[in-house]
């Protein structure tokens, strides 16, 4: 099955030769930008302040964000695994993928707020300082993006046409890809 | 036209990429406080953009896209990245 086949027929010009709806290419790409725009005031605070920089990252648990993006990479096969499924006309077996991606998704969560609630029992917030507020800015809004896409990989799951299933896990991917990135540059450069 | 990816082509991708994050991770140091230095952190950053090449032309199957889109999105992603490294780099020069 080709990728006309599979995608709308509306012409989107050269936006047409993405797979899923070009509006979330669109979408995608704005992220990055938005995510590496807070990636780089991240990386300057590591200029303008090491000393902070060095002994807030400290504080941060490496391992508990290796983990998270194990899981994120998992879960993104999940998904690809739910699109693989999708094209063979198999619905069972793509809603099933696409529950355990979401279920995934939730454990991401669950080791995130483990995380909140280790810092938070520290007496960090995003008050502390500004090393603290730029992590629980950039992980926050990536946290409600997983958010997000959980819904929306539910909502796929229901309306499963070929669109909106490469559509919503299209939008996982990006979810993904933000953290992959994320993780060594709040986690581990120093 | 390119073929999508095969169930099998993702496993081994997923694979991959979980080795390359406990690499990262190994590379980094999960538990050391000390700065790994420049060539250190070409490897986390090289390491890394590995990695999103591997989830944009497998996981978002953008090998497949018609057009210039991978490259797009992959020089994205690098300029990104290298952005990224020069600051760190400037972090160890100042």
């Amino acid at each position: 099955m080709s990728l006309h086949e599979i995608n709308n027929t509306d012409d989107w010009g050269p936006l047409s030769g993405l797979p899923g709806n070009p509006i979330m290419w669109l979408l995608i790409a704005s992220e990055l930008f938005v995510f590496g725009a807070f990636f780089i005031g991240f990386s300057l605070l590591h200029i303008t302040d090491p000393e902070l920089f060095s002994q807030s990252q400290n504080k941060l648990d490496r391992l508990a964000g290796g983990l998270n993006t194990m899981v994120l990479v998992s879960s993104g096969l999940f998904a690809a695994l739910a699109v693989h499924y999708q094209r063979q006309r198999n619905t069972l077996k793509t809603r099933l993928w696409l529950a355990g991606a979401g279920f995934l998704g939730v454990l991401f969560l669950v080791i995130k707020w483990t995380e909140y609630a280790d810092k938070f029992n520290q007496g960090l917030s995003p008050d502390s300082n500004s090393f603290f507020m730029w992590y629980f800015l950039c992980t926050g809004f990536h946290a409600m993006h997983v958010i997000f896409g959980i819904f929306l990989l539910i909502v796929i799951g229901w309306k499963n046409t070929d669109e909106n299933i490469l559509t919503g896990t299209a939008f996982w991917h990006m979810v993904d890809l933000i953290w992959v990135i994320m993780f060594p540059v709040i986690y581990l450069i120093r | 036209m390119p073929s999508f990816t095969s169930a099998r082509a993702l496993i081994w991708v997923w694979l991959v990429l979980i080795a390359l994050s406990a690499g990262t991770l190994f590379v980094g140091g999960a538990t050391s406080e000390e700065s790994f230095g420049i060539l250190g952190g070409a490897a986390v950053f090289g390491i890394t953009f590995f990695k999103t090449k591997l989830i944009l032309n497998y996981y978002l199957d953008l090998k497949a896209a018609i057009g210039n889109w991978n490259m797009f999105f992959s020089s994205l992603v690098f300029l990104i990245l290298l952005i990224l490294f020069g600051l760190y780099c400037a972090s160890l020069l100042f």
